[in-house]
C-alpha cells in the first residue's frame, strides 16, 4: 500500500525483521523479533508463575490466586474432557495454554508482534499435537485404531468412499486448528489497525472534520476489548481441542 | 464451656460443611465427560465453522494433487479429491454444530446401537 501521507499500512505489523542473522546448513535461522516474542512469552509467564507462586501461602494473594486459577481451570478443562488417562499429559497442556494466552496477550501491547498471527507457528503447534496424539493412539491400540475411520452401520457399498472421507476429515485437524487461531488473531489485528489509521487520518483533515475522528476512535476503544476476549478464547479453543483430540486417541470407539 | 460457645462452634461446624459440599459440586461438574462431543454452547464459542469448511477443501485439494504427482494421473485426483474434501468439510460442521465430537471418524450413536445388538 503506498503511504499517503506518512500512513502505515495495517500489514506492515506482521512483517518478520531479524534481529540477529544466522544460518545453519543452508537452512535461515535468524532470530527474529517472532521468536524474540515467543522467548519473551515464556519469560513473561515463568516470571508470572514462579513469583506467583513462591510463597505458596495457605490464603493465596492476588498474584497467587490468578496463577491458582490458570492452573484449576487446566486441571478442569483435561479432568472434565480426558479424564484420569489425561493426567499424564497435564503439564503440555498447561504449556500450551499459557504459552498462546501469553503470546495473544503480549500481542495486544502497542508496538509489540503477535507471533500467533503467522501460520507456521500455529500449524508447526497444530502438526506437533496431531502427530503426538496419532502416535499415542497407535501406541495404546495398535492396528485397532484404523477402525477409527470405518463409520459402523454404514452400508457397504459407501464404505470404501466413507473412508476416503473420514481419513481427510482425520487431517483436516491440524489445518483447521491452526487456521483458526492465525485467522483470528491476523483478522483481528488488521482491523485494530484499520481503525486506528482512520482515526489518525481523519484527524489529519482539521478544522470541524476533526471531530469525526472520534467515531474510529471510540470503535477501537471497543474493539480493543473484543480483542483481549479473543487473544483469551482462541488460547482457551486451541487447548480444549488438543484435549478432545487426546480423549480421542486415548479413548478409541 | 457456656451454651453460647457449644452454639458458635455448631454453626462453624456447619459452615464448615457447606463450603466441603460447596466444593465437592466443583468436583462434580468437572468429572470425565466420557465423549469428544461438544457441549451445547460450545459450537458458539468455537466460532467460524466456516474454518472448518475452507480446512476440508484444502486438505483434500492437497493430498489429491499429491496423488496425482504420485501416479502421474493429474488432474483426475486433484478433482475427486477437492470434492471429497468439501464433503469432508460438511461433514465436520455438521458434526461440531450438533454435538457428535469433532472431525473424528465416526458416529456415535450407529456405535451404540450396533453394540447393543
Amino acid at each position: 500500500m503506498a503511504n499517503s501521507g506518512g500512513m502505515h499500512s495495517p500489514v506492515e505489523q506482521f512483517e518478520i525483521s531479524k534481529i540477529v542473522e544466522l544460518s545453519a546448513g543452508g537452512y535461515d535461522i535468524s532470530f527474529t523479533n517472532s521468536s524474540l516474542f515467543m522467548l519473551l512469552a515464556i519469560a513473561v509467564s515463568g516470571i508470572f508463575l514462579f513469583s506467583a507462586m513462591r510463597k505458596g501461602e495457605m490464603v493465596p494473594g492476588r498474584m497467587q490466586g490468578a496463577a491458582e486459577m490458570m492452573y484449576e481451570f487446566v486441571a478442569d478443562m483435561v479432568r472434565s474432557n480426558v479424564g484420569n488417562e489425561g493426567r499424564p499429559y497435564f503439564p503440555f497442556v498447561f504449556t500450551l495454554f499459557v504459552f498462546l494466552l501469553f503470546g495473544n496477550m503480549l500481542g495486544l501491547i502497542p508496538y509489540s508482534y503477535t507471533f500467533t498471527s503467522q501460520i507456521v507457528v500455529t500449524f508447526a503447534m497444530a502438526a506437533f499435537v496431531f502427530v503426538g496424539v496419532t502416535l499415542i493412539a497407535l501406541f495404546k491400540h495398535g492396528l485397532h485404531f484404523f477402525s477409527f475411520f470405518v463409520p459402523a452401520g454404514a452400508p457397504k457399498v459407501l464404505i470404501p468412499f466413507l473412508i476416503v472421507i473420514e481419513v481427510i476429515s482425520y487431517f483436516v485437524r491440524p489445518v483447521s486448528l491452526s487456521v483458526r487461531l492465525f485467522a483470528n488473531m491476523l483478522a483481528g489485528h488488521t482491523m485494530l489497525k484499520v481503525f486506528a489509521g482512520l482515526a489518525v487520518m481523519i484527524s489529519g483533515a482539521g478544522g470541524i472534520a476533526m471531530a469525526g475522528s472520534l467515531l474510529p476512535f471510540v470503535a477501537l476503544i471497543g474493539l480493543t476489548g473484543l480483542e483481549v476476549l479473543v487473544a483469551a478464547l482462541q488460547a482457551y479453543v486451541f487447548t480444549i481441542l488438543t484435549c478432545m483430540y487426546l480423549n480421542d486417541a486415548l479413548h478409541l470407539h | 464451656m457456656s451454651e453460647r460457645d457449644q452454639q458458635g462452634g455448631q454453626d462453624r461446624l456447619r459452615d464448615i460443611e457447606r463450603r466441603i459440599e460447596a466444593v465437592q459440586d466443583r468436583q462434580e461438574t468437572a468429572k470425565y465427560r466420557g465423549n469428544s462431543a461438544i457441549p451445547a454452547g460450545m459450537g458458539a464459542i468455537m466460532g467460524r465453522v466456516a474454518t472448518e469448511l475452507v480446512a476440508g477443501v484444502i486438505v483434500g485439494t492437497f493430498i489429491g494433487w499429491l496423488l496425482d504427482r504420485w501416479l502421474e494421473t493429474s488432474p483426475l485426483f486433484l478433482v475427486v479429491m477437492f470434492f471429497l474434501g468439501a464433503i469432508a468439510g460438511m461433514l465436520n460442521v455438521w458434526r461440531v454444530i450438533t454435538g457428535r465430537g469433532l472431525a473424528a471418524g465416526y458416529f456415535d450413536e450407529h456405535r451404540d446401537s450396533s453394540s447393543k445388538k
